[in-house]
């Protein structure tokens, strides 16, 4: 069973046709964003059924969604700091992005049931404490994903938050600079809200943090 | 080292839970749709940043678990400052209350992320950079409104004549201070309400509001050491009575 209570990890094993034991894989994912990752393993040499296995994971993963966002998977942000696959067992190091996401733990069993449906019978996902999460972990496939969406993209920050990057942010709509800061919370704890003056148009945003 | 850490993390956990509960009292009946929502969300974040503490309480120290924690005690047990406790009053009163605690938060929490316990001190980068939205939103307000009409500006002073000498009762000394200073596990709670006035007075000097001046006994002290005002339980009672329904049950 996947453990859902808080910080710790679950472990899902149960029998079933999957990725052989000899299959390994270590190698970290490219951070998606610049500043406020952390350090990361540096890759081990490749082995048999790397790409593979380790390919297995990350398609699956690109399939795992933000319940409040669900067209952005949680490659898209930021949120998985690394993914190994090692004898058979496909770990996945998860980093949710507000504290009091209410939010994390469901992620947590979505990301435990993607790898099972991928065909992994062994899972493991710890929740990653050594780093923050922080908005400029967002790819920027991810920002562009946010404006399709209709939110506002977060602006880099670079370690230091700023009122200026709270206020200031491109309407979704029609790329307005011209824009206004409404409130500081939105309809979740990861949005702020604001107003378009070229477009009249009132518009969320995925807060920098 | 284990006993001053754990009073630490308890009395932390415990102000944001009690808090946290307080500020929630206002959803759905914010003065303005914007206000509710932010005090809505700021309560959740405190009842998330209670929720991380007593984790560690439970996976460092072997502390029951969080909910067992929050919700099966009386109130002798809660660490938390009276200043919490408080009913939410006006909108005044509250914002004053948010304001005040929050810039407390700021800096207890930059201070903690320097610890040496490794757990919080992870724990509070990540917890300092959600406090900014509350700080620029307690400013903002305090401003506005210190610097509004004449009611709303005594409104304000009033609310802070009222909240001060329970604000201060946020940095009742602990005995543990000294240890958890001398091991870097964070500063006293003197230097932290030295920092704590260095940052308030000029933000309420520019919304016109003044300190109350008070002597040494005026401070409400107690609340640490599980000596509560009588509106902590009626909140306990409230706050557990799903719970105690059947301890026991699987959400």
């Amino acid at each position: 069973m996947v453990n859902e209570s808080g910080i710790g990890y679950g472990t899902i094993a149960h029998d079933g046709s999957g990725i052989g034991s000899d299959a390994n894989a270590v190698a970290p994912l490219p951070l998606a964003g610049g500043a406020g990752g952390g350090s990361m393993e540096t890759p081990t040499p490749s082995r048999k059924r790397e790409g593979n296995t380790r390919q297995l994971v990350l398609d699956a993963l690109s399939g795992v969604m933000d319940p409040e966002i669900p067209t952005l998977s949680v490659l898209d942000l930021g949120m998985i700091t690394n993914v190994e696959v090692e004898d058979g067992t496909a770990h996945v190091r998860f980093l949710p992005t507000f504290v009091a996401c209410p939010a994390t733990s469901y992620i947590k069993s979505n990301i435990a049931k993607a790898l099972m449906e991928a065909g992994f019978t062994s899972i493991q996902v710890d929740l990653e404490t050594e780093m923050s999460w922080t908005s400029d972990r967002i790819s920027e496939h991810g920002r562009k994903l946010l404006e399709e969406f209709g939110l506002g993209a977060p602006v880099q920050i670079d370690g230091t938050l700023n009122f200026e990057q709270i206020e200031h942010v491109a309407c979704p709509y029609c790329g307005s600079e011209n824009t206004e800061l409404r409130s500081m919370f939105g309809s979740t704890l990861c949005r702020s809200i604001h107003y378009c003056m070229d477009c009249k148009q009132s518009f969320e945003r995925f807060k920098p943090l | 080292m284990s006993e001053a850490i754990k009073d630490l993390l308890y009395r932390m956990a415990e102000d944001e839970l009690i808090l946290g509960h307080r500020n929630s009292e206002w959803t759905g009946l914010g003065p303005i749709l914007e206000e509710d929502i932010a005090f809505s969300s700021i309560a959740q974040d405190q009842i998330g940043h209670a929720l991380a503490n007593y984790t560690i309480l439970n996976e460092q120290f072997g502390e029951p678990v969080p909910d067992v924690i929050a919700f099966s005690r009386d109130e002798k047990q809660f660490h938390c400052c009276q200043f919490v406790e408080l009913p939410i009053g006006d909108y005044a009163f509250s914002l004053i209350r948010h304001f005040l605690f929050d810039h407390a938060e700021t800096i207890r929490y930059e201070a903690l992320a320097l610890s040496s316990f490794a757990p919080l001190g992870s724990l509070a980068k990540k917890i300092k950079g959600e406090l900014k939205y509350h700080v620029l939103h307690g400013d903002l307000w305090v401003t506005k409104l210190g610097q509004g009409t004449e009611e709303s500006h005594a409104r304000m002073q009033t609310a802070l004549n009222e909240a001060f000498p329970y604000a201060l009762g946020m940095f009742e000394p602990s005995k543990y201070d000294e240890e958890l200073e001398r091991e870097k596990v964070t500063i006293g709670e003197t230097a932290l309400q030295t920092k704590w006035l260095e940052v308030v007075t000029p933000i309420l000097e520019k919304a016109n509001l003044v300190l109350p001046k008070l002597s040494i006994k005026d401070r409400k002290y107690g609340g640490r050491q599980g000596y509560h005002t009588e509106y902590l339980q009626p909140l306990i009672d409230e706050m557990t009575e799903v719970y105690r329904l059947d301890p026991a049950a699987t959400w």
